[in-house]
């Protein structure tokens, strides 16, 4: 439990660290936030990380450097935003 | 343990549609084909607005898949682990079908978040929750389509969403 | 119980759909069967992977409807020209 909050809390503070805008701006826009993908991805790599093999600081804090640095500059890369 | 699957259907109902009526589902189409399916509900006398939030439905997965899926994962995980993981696939699904994803991961996160509470303070398993999903859904997309999507524009309208 | 539950609704979506006209009112009754065909794969065996096996059918599913229902939209304009 304390895991999960420290990722989410170093995940937020990098995103921010690397100029992502804090939240989203509309309902409808595919920009990468600080809050939005990233806290909820590291939460879900934090869980298979767990299932995998056990959690500790380390391996918390590896995954939360990583997450925010995927979001901002591979994640538009990999799903590229289709416009209807 | 009937009088607890109803429990449970209408705290996933109300779950699925809030979170999809408040995150601007039947405000617009959000990929090309939904545009058809609004129309055909529409030719069947129902309402586009209504019709909008079906197609969109269909065409990604949203919090109703984010609410299955959740309450899914937890049954076979036995954990509150699988919610995390639900809401991860939910978000990459969401994207691979050029969704933004705010409405998957968000019904995934507060479905773990509910059948935390439920399960350790009233008792209830996760599987209750799998079999509400579905007759949830099922109220929606299966039972009578002109009714459903009617009652979809009014929340909607009562929420102030659309005007 | 539950399983016969689901079961019942899976069948009758999946009736509904073959018995309506309209290709494009099918999409939702599909939907839904698809629903009940991810909880009865999650029902059936109480292991990490069956929840796995869930996941990826139902998102593969529902990548398949977007594709079905494009098609469709791309059909009409190609008729209305």
């Amino acid at each position: 439990m304390e895991m999960y909050v420290l990722g989410a809390l170093i995940s937020f503070i990098l995103g921010w660290i690397l100029r992502m805008p804090l939240f989203p701006r509309d309902k409808f826009s595919f920009e990468p936030t600080a809050l939005f993908p990233t806290v909820p991805l590291t939460l879900g790599f934090l869980a298979v990380a767990e299932l995998l093999l056990k959690l500790n600081l380390f391996v918390t804090f590896s995954i939360s450097l990583a997450v925010p640095l995927f979001v901002k500059y591979l994640l538009n890369n990999l799903c590229p935003v289709v416009e209807a | 343990m009937i009088l607890q699957i109803i429990v449970a259907f209408i705290v996933c109902w109300l779950n699925f549609v809030i979170i999809d009526v408040f995150l601007g589902l039947p405000e617009r189409p959000g990929v090309r084909g939904v545009r058809q399916i609004a129309q055909s509900i529409k030719e069947y006398r129902g309402h586009i607005n209504g019709g909008y939030m079906m197609g969109n439905i269909v065409c990604s997965p949203d919090a109703s898949a984010g609410t299955l899926l959740a309450s899914a994962c937890y049954y076979a995980f036995s954990s509150p682990l699988g919610g995390l993981v639900a809401a991860l696939a939910v978000f990459f699904g969401n994207r691979i079908c050029s969704d933004p994803g705010y409405a998957g991961t968000t019904g995934a996160l507060t479905t773990t978040l509910w059948i935390y509470l439920f399960s350790s303070y009233l008792g209830f398993q996760p599987e209750y929750f799998i079999a509400g999903m579905v007759l949830a859904i099922f109220t929606i997309q299966a039972l009578h389509h002109r009714f459903s999507s009617k009652l979809l524009a009014r929340i909607a309208k009562k929420l102030g969403v659309i005007e | 119980m539950i399983v016969e539950l689901i079961g019942l609704i899976t069948a009758y979506s999946a009736v509904m759909a073959i018995l309506t006209e309209d290709t494009r009112r099918k999409m939702p009754y599909i939907n839904a069967m698809n629903f009940g065909v991810t909880a009865l794969i999650a029902l059936s065996v109480k292991h990490p992977l069956s929840g796995v096996a869930a996941l990826a059918y139902f998102i593969f599913s529902t990548m398949e409807s977007n594709a079905i229902a494009s098609t469709i939209d791309r059909l009409k304009e190609v008729e209305s020209r």
